[in-house]
């Protein structure tokens, strides 16, 4: 469909084929010189080619298409709805192996700030299985006694703010350095599950397992606040022990033998005139073991001793010869029976 | 077409494709007239033939990375722009079934020729025009484009996604009919001429 530009080409050309034929239509529509000279040449040379190039001249030349053009406004409309939705970012492209690199570079500078915060917020665990106490000394030389299965827990810039926290479950005896901060004393705040103790420069025990909270205060002075906001605050003075139970409802303020309660750090169970579920409770605290009386008479045995814990291997037999009973194991359980 | 090939397309096409919004502007300006005047020969609706003219040129903007360098900017728009309009086309008479591709094509001449006397110009222009509307679409648009955008075979070929071949068929049996047309017509006006004078 080329045009022949051989005048041979053309011989077998009638009017339709000149019609559709590309360089002719050019001929007619822009009548360029050499085009001119090589249509003229051909009518001379082949006389009876001039009618059908004549006619077919004629019909092209009064193909002429009527034009419509849009509006000003029309045209202005459409752009501007173009623009609207053909946002331009003028942010250059950096360029493929800096990409790579400063790719690489922000996920470094992430995963360092996210460590150090990580190092900044996690909290420093003590934790003491079944049978041993710990002696934690805190950063304000404020001495912490972990007894056996129990959990503190503190920040690692313990002391850097207005108070010292931490966190206790279990059962631990706090002895308090005063500090101050900022000209103030600095308060020493102890958060067991359900209350917190606010401390300044004291002596204390916390007892917090099995939904009871027990305070005993050796010396110094205690404010007790209560977590669920309820009861208001309470203030210790030397001497006292605060218990608190929500399963069931219990609170009591009232003077004890705080050596009694502090027994445990000499590890040493002291029991005067106590039930033996109450002995049985004392040993599941220590040991983190689960102690089942098997008859019901058992609970209400009473126990007045005062005896050095044991490990746990000897446990077993010191049970059974100092309460005349028969003690089994099974797993984590002891079982009591006569 | 006459700018195929065109290296200002060319050099604008590249610019285009990193983000010069002037360049987009440059080839709106300069194809929206033919693309407006291409749609109207397919439907009347004029706010369809803005939509599918904005929606081009918004797919052109943000397609563009993907885009390789046409041979000839125009013929690619016309291409994509008769895509896009058959699928407006489809969808707003989807009811309505489309037998072939289209059945409307609407072209008209323009009266100009100074050969003949004015009664029987425009007789003339008439039977033309009568004989124009009687061909089928696909021989319309490709005179169309033939005559109007001076496309080539090839070009028109490649907008209307077809081969060279069955353009050149259309374009000539469009050509022989409207001849016969104006045989027939000229044979009346000498017959005209000498019997009834």
């Amino acid at each position: 469909m080329k045009q022949h530009q051989t005048v041979d080409g053309y011989l077998a050309y009638n009017t339709d084929d000149f019609l559709a034929d590309e360089y002719f239509q050019e001929w007619v529509k822009y009548r360029r010189p050499e085009a001119d000279a090589f249509w003229m040449r051909l009518q001379e040379l082949h006389p009876e080619k001039r009618g059908p190039i004549e006619e077919a001249a004629g019909l092209l030349s009064q193909l002429r298409f009527k034009t419509h053009t849009p509006d000003e406004t029309r045209i202005r409309r459409i752009w501007e709805n173009i623009d609207k939705h053909t946002p331009e970012n003028n942010i250059r492209r950096i360029s493929f192996p800096y990409k790579k690199l400063l790719a690489a570079a922000c996920l470094i500078l992430v995963i360092t700030l996210g460590f150090w915060q990580w190092r900044k917020n996690a909290f420093i665990y003590k934790n003491t299985a079944g049978g041993e106490t710990a002696r934690v000394l805190l950063p304000d030389h404020s001495e912490v006694i972990l007894n056996a299965n129990s959990r503190l827990k503190y920040a690692p810039d313990f002391g850097a703010g207005n108070n010292r926290e931490l966190w206790i479950e279990g059962e631990a005896f706090f002895t308090v350095q005063h500090t101050d901060a900022g000209g103030k004393p600095q308060p020493f705040i102890v958060h067991s599950p359900e209350l917190d103790v606010l401390v300044t420069g004291t002596a204390f025990n916390v007892y917090a397992r099995r939904q009871l909270t027990r305070v005993v205060l050796h010396h110094g002075r205690v404010t007790i606040q209560f977590k669920d906001g309820r009861e208001g605050n309470r203030q210790l003075q030397p001497g006292d022990m605060l218990e608190y139970g929500r399963h069931p409802e219990t609170l009591r303020q009232q003077q004890v033998d705080t050596l009694r309660f502090a027994s445990w750090q000499q590890r040493r169970f002291v029991f005067t005139n106590n039930t033996l579920e109450e002995v049985a409770r004392a040993i599941e605290d220590y040991y983190g073991c689960k102690v089942v009386l098997k008859n019901p008479e058992l609970s209400s045995y009473r126990v007045s001793a005062e005896i050095d814990a044991p490990d746990m291997a000897s446990l077993d037999t010191l049970l059974s010869k100092a309460l005349n009973i028969r003690v089994t194991r099974d797993g984590n359980t002891l079982l009591l029976q006569q | 077409m006459e700018n195929n090939g065109n290296s200002e397309d060319q050099v604008r096409w590249l610019a285009f494709q990193t983000g010069d919004k002037e360049a987009l502007a440059y080839f709106f300006n300069t194809f929206v007239g033919s693309l407006y005047n291409y749609g109207l020969k397919f439907t009347r609706d004029e706010d369809m033939i803005d939509d599918t003219i904005q929606d081009l040129f918004i797919r052109l903007w943000t397609t563009r990375k993907n885009l390789s360098m046409p041979a000839s900017v125009r013929n690619y728009l016309f291409r994509a722009f008769r895509n896009l309009l058959f699928r407006k086309m489809t969808v707003s008479q989807r009811k309505e079934k489309y037998k072939s591709e289209y059945v409307f094509f609407d072209v008209e001449l323009s009266a100009e020729t100074n050969h003949i006397n004015a009664e029987q110009q425009l007789i003339r222009d008439q039977r033309l025009e009568s004989a124009l509307q009687q061909l089928p679409g696909r021989q319309k648009e490709a005179i169309y484009l033939k005559f109007y955008e001076n496309a080539s075979y090839e070009e028109i070929a490649e907008i209307m996604g077809t081969s060279v071949k069955a353009c050149y068929k259309n374009v000539f049996r469009a050509l022989s009919y409207l001849r016969e047309v104006l045989v027939t017509l000229i044979t009346w006006f000498f017959f005209r001429l000498f019997f009834l004078n």
